[in-house]
């Protein structure tokens, strides 16, 4: 047996093969496995001297033996390419470069049809959504939502104080839905005055604000931000030690 | 007794199978002809753990409960002239003649049905020398022939012969840059819509993930697949450890099932392991409880390539082994659980759970993964590994758009509905995923 590894536009694997085995039994095997058809095959055997040799199958004897070793020169990789410009592997590699979007879409109405799926776990068990009391809680917290969205200033200087950081300051430059984070919530797009945001007022692909600098945006809760104009930059005050001095 | 049989199938999962029980002869004090080590009297790791994965026979050997199948001889045939040919039966390592050409229909429908009646008696046998089999551990790649389209067909047809028996996965997946065949894709989608509702929990490991920690955490400058699988072989251990070892916080298969699988669906932990260093460094590093938890949450030790920051978290089960005191894994845990990066999902149960093994690791000679004091396999079942699943849908999208290469599994019997039904039920896993990870209310920023 020899261990080969075989090289083609859409695969790289090491394969081990007999040594006597017959070029057209090989050529089968490397179509399984790059997809490359044997007509279309250009070989370049590469030895473990570094020396490479080129073999055109379709132009030889189906019963040579190309992996055999010359005396201590033994073959270490073979990359096959594909002479066939149509062919599907090098349609395949277009595509692939093409960024060519043919992804298969699941319709909400397909999802919501299938009998074992966690939508119809979290339905059957009340959880999520589906659980009545995360409807109440969700009702409070958009009310709550809506009355502190009344206070606030779109395009004025605010404070943003989330759970687990310090306070950041900013201006509030959006106040709307983001479809792509929840259908019913209103969320607050602020523009920090440093980079301590997620994003740069795009979400899911849509520019809601900005954008401004990457990091300099985010989408937050209404809970977490206050609008006034005495919400200045925060400034490090050195003028304080002075005194000290 | 509570007996885990191993299957491995293909060729992926026979070498990985390979590097599993060279580990785990180690560990337990037997030489590779199945005889216990000079100076032992009976193997490492107490009574109870230790048959679960090995039996005993009148004259003293010892054998490992495992079956080998692959449908070409080659693989194989090293287990049957190798260092270990003595530690098995030559009925447990099962090899047809002809491959299956990296073609899932190939492993299911025809060459690899041929060889099922054989492998499924082999099993039975091995299943009837069991007190209380608990349940399967199967080792095989997702896109390879074999391990797809045989792995697929045995555990269907475990399903209907053991029942409720747990079956548990270790799974290669495809890296994400490179394939190992033209038709990886469809082979992973096919096998992982056949075995979404037969197994109860699969590990994934993808070799890129693998290659990329040997290069850099290891400096092997070209890791070979035998580094790879002994990395693989030490997290499987890891895994494995509470079943083999007796010990004071012990997991079995069912519980990491019932810990880790909230639903049965969501059933592909991400698995992380630490400390990934090689021998020379190992001496310059404390590896305290802490840091080596910590290290858990680092991409680069991720068996597969996803990004966790951006997912939520269903279940964690930290499985320690080695010199460790449940003071310092309690701090340990309190820790992740206030890391503002592990986000878990808060409508349903989250299961946290530890597991202690007071084993060290085995370090096998010349894998350059140092011999350490203690170690941690971390198994979490977070929405971010759906990555996997969109990225390998979407090669299989690119191809299945022009049918490419869909007449070889045509002609080996199947039928091309089958390509699309099973599309269809990773994309309801897909969706499945982000449905878990909606209606928590902890979020606030975004």
């Amino acid at each position: 047996m020899v261990s080969v590894q075989i090289i083609s536009d859409l695969v790289s694997s090491t394969r081990e093969f007999p040594n006597d085995i017959a070029l057209s039994e090989l050529c089968d095997k490397l179509y399984t496995l790059t997809g490359v058809e044997p007509v279309d095959m250009k070989l370049h055997l590469t030895y473990l001297n570094s020396e490479v040799k080129i073999v055109m199958p379709s132009r030889m004897s189906k019963d040579t033996h190309i992996l055999s070793p010359e005396g201590s020169n033994k073959i270490e990789s073979i990359t096959v390419e594909d002479t066939n410009a149509s062919s599907m592997t090098n349609q395949l590699k277009n595509d692939i470069s093409n960024g060519t979007d043919v992804s298969f879409k699941l319709s909400d109405e397909d999802y919501a049809a299938r009998s074992s799926s966690v939508l119809q776990w979290k339905k059957d068990n009340q959880l999520g959504r589906f659980d009545p009391k995360y409807q109440a809680k969700r009702e409070e917290e958009l009310k709550a939502q809506d009355d502190i969205v009344s206070e606030l200033v779109l395009n004025e200087r605010c404070s943003v104080n989330t759970k687990d950081l310090p306070e950041r300051r900013g201006w509030l430059r959006f106040l709307g839905k983001v479809p792509g984070i929840s259908a019913e919530d209103t969320w607050c797009g602020v523009e920090f005055d440093e980079p301590l945001g997620k994003n740069n007022g795009t979400y899911g692909g849509v520019t809601y604000f900005g954008p401004v600098g990457q990091k300099y945006g985010a989408f937050v809760k209404p809970v977490f931000v206050k609008t006034g104009k005495e919400y200045t930059p925060i400034e490090l005050d050195f003028s304080d030690s002075d005194d000290e001095i | 007794m509570r007996e885990v049989i191993s299957i491995n199938v293909g060729q992926a999962g026979c070498q990985i199978g390979n590097a599993c029980w060279e580990l785990y002869t180690r560990e337990h004090g037997i030489k590779p002809d199945g005889y216990l080590q000079e100076g032992l009297s009976r193997p490492k790791g107490g009574e109870e753990g230790f048959s679960t994965f090995f039996y005993e026979t009148g004259s003293g050997k010892y054998v490992p409960r495992a079956v080998y199948v692959d449908l070409e001889p080659n693989v194989i045939d090293e287990v049957r002239n190798g260092a270990y040919r003595d530690l098995f039966h030559p009925e447990q390592l099962i090899s047809g003649k002809e491959d299956a050409a990296n073609n899932y229909a190939r492993g299911h429908y025809t060459v690899g049905r041929e060889l099922l009646d054989d492998i499924l008696d082999r099993i039975r046998r091995m299943a009837d020398q069991c007190d209380g089999l608990q349940g399967f551990l199967f080792t095989h790649s997702l896109g390879g022939g074999t391990g797809s389209g045989l792995g697929s067909l045995l555990l269907e047809q475990l399903s209907i012969d053991y029942g409720k028996k747990s079956k548990l996965e270790f799974a290669v997946y495809p890296a994400p840059q490179v394939s190992t065949s033209v038709v990886e894709p469809y082979n992973t989608v096919l096998t992982t819509h056949t075995t979404l509702e037969h197994a109860d929990c699969t590990f994934m490991v993808d070799n890129e993930a693998i290659y990329d920690m040997c290069k850099r955490n290891l400096n092997i400058a070209r890791p070979s697949f035998s580094n790879l699988n002994n990395m693989i072989a030490q997290v499987v251990s890891s895994v494995t450890a509470s079943l083999r070892f007796d010990g004071s916080l012990n997991v079995d298969l069912n519980e990491f099932q019932t810990n880790l699988v909230p639903y049965p669906r969501i059933h592909f932990p991400l698995v992380s392991y630490a400390p990934i260093i090689s021998s020379n460094k190992a001496h310059h590093e404390a590896n305290t409880v802490s840091e080596i938890t910590n290290a858990c949450f680092e991409p680069g030790n991720q068996m597969v390539k996803c990004d966790p920051t951006t997912g939520k978290y269903m279940a964690t089960c930290l499985l320690y082994r080695g010199d460790v005191v449940t003071r310092d894994v309690q701090a340990a845990v309190t820790q992740v659980k206030n890391k503002k990066t592990v986000q878990m999902v808060d409508w349903c149960p989250t299961g946290f759970k530890i597991g202690i093994c007071y084993e060290p690791p085995t370090a096998i000679p010349d894998s350059q993964l140092a011999q350490v004091d203690r170690a941690v396999c971390m198994l979490s079942n977070t929405t971010a590994i759906a990555d996997a699943w969109k990225r390998i849908d979407a090669k299989f999208d690119l191809m299945y758009a022009k049918r490419a290469f869909v007449h070889w599994y045509v002609g080996e019997g199947m039928e091309e509905g089958e390509f699309t039904e099973a599309r269809e039920d990773l994309a309801a896993l897909e969706r499945d995923y982000i449905e878990v990870g909606s209606d928590s209310y902890a979020d606030e920023e975004f």
